[in-house]
């Protein structure tokens, strides 16, 4: 069977001498996982086709039914390069491909959330200073996408309309639970203001070119982080790596970051 | 005789990489037709590699002494260190005959979208070579892919404040190679790296 679409790289892991074993997101088929030969080697066809977050147009081989399909062909759309050479961009997407990884399933099509994908990367790529906002943007559109979006508008028990100044957001529970709703062993709460909950209405209602003049306080951010970080962690069941923070680069050797 | 001998070797040799099945088929028949000296020194080289080797304490790189041959050389300009991935990467290198500097083998590089685990290299050993002084030029030359590249920028955001000059291997198209069929990801990096002639 011959698949031909478009993909994503999430991630290659080197293979024997040259090989490399790469996951996709792919537009008509879901997460696949494809073996590519030779592509380390210098004169490969793949050239720089095969690395993370490169945008191709693939050629799959293999069994309807094999978890692992032979790579025939991949040409480069939009290799996002400029997302790969910034090392701290870099370091700040891997949640995201871990959430991908994690929430979505084997050859099972997702063209709008791979549509979403692309649309992120592209509005991160040409706009550098927004960056951080465009990275968290996309990741809650795509949770909300994937059903698993934190509810921070509304109470998650009885429905009642965020009021007040703070919310409590309970990653346990996805959602902020008002007062009343509070039970003992909910878990750890984490405390968002009203700019924070306003924020996650925003992301997920406008579209990136909508976003780009966007900047909320670093307060909001700081909470929308840490929100995200601890309801991913709790989604994936702590398969996922907190840090959705673009990190900056150590500035001396007594400081290094990681 | 029983073939089982046979066979052991072959799913021995099957574990190298690149060797598949028929390879190691192919040379345990080959081996048959070696001399017991012949196979006798074959089998004592791999015992001694396993039982000698070591790293070099100042490199990293593959040695059966304290340091390696390279940093043994007083022939070498210590004025430059070579930072490469792996040992093989040195090898590759070394068979240029275009470098007399030196080299540290970080042994591994740095995974971006898994975290970044720098402590599992020998980057530590790199900036306590740096700081004791004598150095003027460190050439990042691990491999032009992305674990590679962050390697190369979290370096450099190390080294740069210790006043040392930090350069990188350059990117661009395979020397016998044609144009066309290179991908837009090495044709801009090439473009972007050309220097006049």
């Amino acid at each position: 069977m011959l698949i031909r679409t478009e993909g994503i790289v999430l991630r290659s892991t080197p293979y024997g001498e040259a090989d490399l074993i790469v996951s996709f997101i792919t537009r008509d088929e879901g997460l696949v996982q494809g073996f590519a030969k030779s592509p380390r080697k210098v004169r490969s066809r793949f050239g720089a086709a095969l690395e993370p977050l490169t945008c191709v147009r693939l050629g799959l081989m293999g069994k309807e039914s094999s978890s692992l399909l032979r790579v025939t062909q991949a040409d480069i759309i939009e290799s996002f390069h400029r997302l790969r050479d910034d090392l701290p961009t870099l370091v700040s997407l891997g949640p995201l491909v871990d959430l991908v990884r994690t929430l979505l399933h084997e050859r099972e099509p997702h063209p709008r959330k791979y549509e979403l994908l692309v649309a992120g990367f592209r509005a991160m790529e040409q706009n550098i200073p927004s960056r951080p906002v465009i990275l968290m943007c996309l990741i809650i559109k795509f949770l909300w996408m994937c059903g698993y979006g934190p509810r921070v508008s509304a109470c998650g028990r009885c429905g009642a309309a965020f009021s007040g100044d703070f919310a409590y957001f309970f990653p346990e529970y996805g959602s902020v639970l008002c007062q009343s709703c509070r039970i003992t062993g909910a878990g750890r709460a984490l405390r968002i203001g009203q700019e924070t909950v306003r924020f996650f209405g925003e992301a997920r209602s406008r579209t990136f070119t909508e976003l780009l003049g966007y900047l909320p306080a670093e307060e909001v951010l700081r909470e929308a982080r840490k929100l995200i970080d601890g309801h991913g962690a709790h989604m994936c069941g702590g398969r996922c790596r907190p840090g959705l923070e673009i990190p900056a680069v150590a500035a001396s050797p007594s400081e290094p970051w990681n | 005789m029983s073939l089982g001998i046979v066979e052991n070797l072959i799913a021995e040799l099957s574990k190298l990489p690149g060797i598949g099945r028929k390879s190691a088929q192919r040379l345990a028949f080959f081996i048959m037709t070696m001399s017991k000296e012949e196979a006798r020194g074959l089998a004592a080289a791999i015992l001694e590699l396993k039982e000698r080797a070591g790293f070099c304490q100042q490199c990293f790189n593959i040695t059966d002494t304290e340091l390696c041959p390279v940093c043994r050389d007083p022939g070498r300009d210590a004025s430059r260190i070579c930072v490469v991935e792996e040992p093989s990467n040195l090898v590759v290198i070394e068979n240029t005959r275009s470098y007399r500097g030196l080299y540290h083998v970080l042994l591994g590089s740095l995974s971006p979208l898994d975290g970044l685990t720098p402590e599992r290299l020998k980057i530590r050993e790199l900036l306590e070579r740096v700081a004791r002084g004598g150095v003027e030029e460190v050439i990042l030359a691990t491999n032009p892919n992305t674990k590679g590249e962050a390697t190369a920028q979290y370096l450099a955001s190390l080294l740069k404040p210790m006043q040392v000059r930090v350069s990188r291997i350059a990117y661009g198209l395979p020397i016998g190679g044609d144009i066309e069929f290179a991908d837009e990801v090495t044709l801009t990096k090439s473009l972007e790296g050309r220097r006049e002639i």
